[in-house]
């Protein structure tokens, strides 16, 4: 999933698939950009809540 | 960030100060002996053969500590932990702790993350891959390396740990350091 704001690309989300991982079918935040390079991410249950926390990171 | 291996020195030089810079704790339990200062002082003022075997420990420590840097500045995830288990098979093998090219491995996955530097998702894909390669086995807290020269062509480490040299150590006046240890 690419997360874009004001045209720009911020942030690039996969979707958790295999079984080792703690919670799978958790958003991760695989790669971000800018202002979120090199964020340390907590993992997403879903789409909603990693918008609200990319969101709080990208406010001026 | 550091991990202790039994026979490490929780940094020795700290009884200099007032108050510690840093803390320490447990992740599995532990047998821990405190040495008082006056201990250290009547070492450092009488046995210097003692003292540099102690400076020794010292340079060992800022060594790992130095890899350390290198792991969180410049190497991949996979490197990272790749060193971590090539470093604690070394140091645990220096003490005895290494059966079969196994040791006990009490951490958990966002333990590695932590003190690597890393995401729990980077270090359960890392683990998947090591395993995957056949150059890992871990379960039930007991970590293999399966294949050690392939895990060291991962990062290429060098065992850059200084050897201990002074093997045959006397100990003068053991019976005076040891029953300060014991009544500290």
């Amino acid at each position: 999933m690419l997360v874009i704001a004001n045209g720009l690309l911020v942030a690039v989300l996969v979707r958790l698939d295999a079984p080792d991982h703690e919670r799978p079918g958790d958003w991760y935040m695989e790669a971000g950009f800018g202002r979120l390079a090199g964020a340390r991410a907590p993992l997403f249950a879903t789409l909603d809540e990693a918008t609200r926390w990319i969101r709080r990171r990208l406010r001026p | 960030m550091a991990f202790f291996v039994p026979g490490d020195f929780c940094d020795l030089n700290v009884f200099i100060l007032d108050q510690m810079d840093h803390s320490i704790g447990t992740i599995s339990p532990c047998h821990v002996v405190e040495i008082p200062r006056h201990a250290i002082e009547e070492i450092t003022a009488h046995h210097p053969r003692v003292t540099r075997a102690l400076m020794w420990c010292a340079l060992v420590d800022g060594a790992v500590l130095r890899e350390w840097l290198v792991n969180i500045g410049s190497r991949q995830a996979d490197q990272r932990i790749a060193h971590l288990f090539c470093e604690l098979l070394l140091r645990l093998d220096a003490v005895g702790r290494v059966t079969d090219n196994s040791y006990a491995f009490p951490f958990t996955q966002s333990d590695v993350a932590d003190t690597m530097g890393l995401s729990d998702v980077q270090v359960s894909r890392t683990l998947r891959e090591l395993r995957g390669r056949g150059l890992i086995h871990l379960k039930h807290r007991v970590l293999t390396i399966l294949d050690e020269d392939q895990l060291k062509s991962v990062l290429r480490v060098q065992s850059q740990l200084p050897p201990p040299q002074e093997r045959a150590l006397e100990w003068p006046a053991t019976s005076a350091v040891v029953s300060s240890v014991n009544g500290g």
